[in-house]
């Protein structure tokens, strides 16, 4: 049987969720529209900014604010997940990167994404596709009724 | 070179959209205002996957201003309304008062918070649906913006170059500091030559754009140390400068509680942090910070968001003169 934290389901899940579903997936699309130009060297910079993003939804699942400067993000991986900021750090040069780097980078995005989104009980709908908008309301409004349960505020599902 | 469009038509048709299909798709959310493409399609930076940004002018923009999202066949429409004038009224904020630096043309006073610099980045570089339509900005407005824009990229250079300063005192990683701070380097210069739409993944290819020197260009990527930065910043022809003398420690707008002895700050409504002593949380140069409060402590203090590097706009105009 899995039973979880109320509160972190209502809270730090969403908040984690709605990052990747809307800033980690579109990294993806974004690796994937770059490597079809042969833009190689955007596709590594799109992927590099997915994997930041990952780490920082990592932090917020371990209870540390949604942080909206970049700047904020790596001094907390800095100070609190040395190794995750190596692992960004140690991706291929952007500059000048081969078809190769790209799809390397890419994999590894895919494959760090769908590790995290499997740890999670819950998961937002792709929110910018047609079919995932209005399942991606439904959810969203599923999880305001637990927080509503549980004395929390609205979530400011434009910022999450 | 990148193409350069003059109205919304031509940048859209590298998608296989037409503007009649757009005001078809908006309806009547798209009556009596007036429409311009913004985003990476209007700043010639597009693809076919790329989605598509509207920016609405009108005299009555719905309260609240809530982004919105459509779907058109494959791609995403995404619109904002705006009040008419909007953009002209952000410029009269800016500061018109600039430096000529080697590369170009800077603001002098503060820079801008990145979502003020991404709106006039898509305002900049805007195209309207209509041909008869003007650019949303004019010649001198735009230049104003650039310059501002210039000199925002040159405050996050110099806050990247503060934190790695830190962390390299509190024996931390920093190279992504030193790496951010060369990055941001590049972004200003491609900025100063006429590469206003901004974004971290544009980066190469606004220096592509801007013809930027592939050597330079090779130096920034590469640099992932306070000694790299340094002699890559003279390569970009930045002035020298010390980090730690151009920000400021301030101090987060948190509750304090007082638990079993202890002093928590509530950061964010959302994570308690004992606080260190009072004194290491005072308002101060990073160069007396550095002196005062152990740089550990200082890099954990920044992780907690208890404190912030704000670039001090008075020093940073002093060495830029």
């Amino acid at each position: 049987m899995n039973s979880y934290d109320a509160r972190w389901m209502a809270d730090r899940v969403p908040s984690a969720s709605s990052i990747m579903s809307l800033t980690v997936e579109s990294c993806i699309e974004d690796v994937d529209a770059a490597t079809a130009i042969e833009e190689y060297s955007t596709a590594v910079e799109a992927a590099a900014i997915g994997l930041l993003h990952l780490a920082h939804c990592s932090l917020i699942l371990s209870g540390f604010p949604t942080m909206t400067s970049e700047k904020d993000i790596l001094i907390s991986l800095a100070v609190h997940r040395p190794d995750a900021l190596d692992k960004i750090a140690d991706l291929p040069d952007s500059y000048g990167a081969s078809r190769e780097d790209a799809e390397e980078v890419r994999r590894m995005l895919r494959e760090e994404l769908d590790e995290l989104r499997s740890s999670l009980p819950i998961h937002l709908p792709l929110t910018r596709r047609a079919d995932g908008f209005f399942p991606s309301i439904r959810v969203a409004k599923e999880i305001e009724k637990l927080r509503a349960a549980l004395g929390m505020p609205g979530l400011d599902w434009l910022s999450v | 070179m990148p193409v350069v469009q003059t109205d919304a038509s031509a940048a859209l048709a590298i998608i296989g959209v037409t503007t009649e299909a757009i005001r078809e798709l908006l309806g009547s959310a798209a009556e009596g205002g007036r429409l311009y493409l913004v985003g990476s399609l209007a700043a010639g930076l597009g693809s076919r996957g790329s989605d598509i940004d509207i920016h609405i002018f009108t005299e009555d923009p719905p309260a609240g201003n809530t982004p919105m999202m459509f779907f058109l066949d494959d791609h995403i429409v995404d619109f904002l309304y705006f009040k008419h004038g909007a953009p002209s009224a952000a410029c009269t904020t800016l500061s018109a008062r600039t430096v000529e630096l080697p590369f170009g043309h800077c603001a002098l006073g503060r820079g801008l918070p990145f979502k003020q610099q991404n709106r006039l980045s898509r305002w900049v570089t805007a195209l309207p649906f209509d041909r008869e339509e003007q650019l949303l900005l004019d010649a001198d407005q735009r230049r104003t913006v650039g310059g501002v824009l210039v000199r925002s990229a040159l405050d996050e250079v110099v806050a990247f170059a503060a934190m790695g300063t830190v962390l390299d005192a509190a024996k931390m990683p920093s190279r992504m500091f030193w790496r951010r701070a060369a990055r941001q380097t590049l972004h200003a210069l491609c900025r100063a030559a006429g590469e206003l739409y901004i974004g971290e993944k544009w980066l190469w290819r606004n220096a592509r754009h801007a013809g930027l020197d592939p050597s330079l260009l090779d130096e920034g990527q590469r640099v992932r140390s306070a000694s790299e930065f340094t002699a890559f910043a003279v390569h970009a022809q930045l002035p020298a400068f010390c980090p730690e003398e151009l920000v400021r420690l301030r101090v987060g707008d948190f509750e304090r509680f007082s638990l079993a002895g202890g002093v928590y700050g509530l950061v964010n409504d959302s994570r308690l942090v004992l606080l260190p002593h009072t004194g290491d949380l005072e308002e101060r140069s990073l160069a007396d910070a550095l002196v005062q409060t152990s740089p550990s402590l200082l890099a954990e203090m920044l992780a907690e968001q208890l404190v912030s590097l704000e670039p001090d706009p008075t020093a940073i105009d002093k060495e830029l003169l």
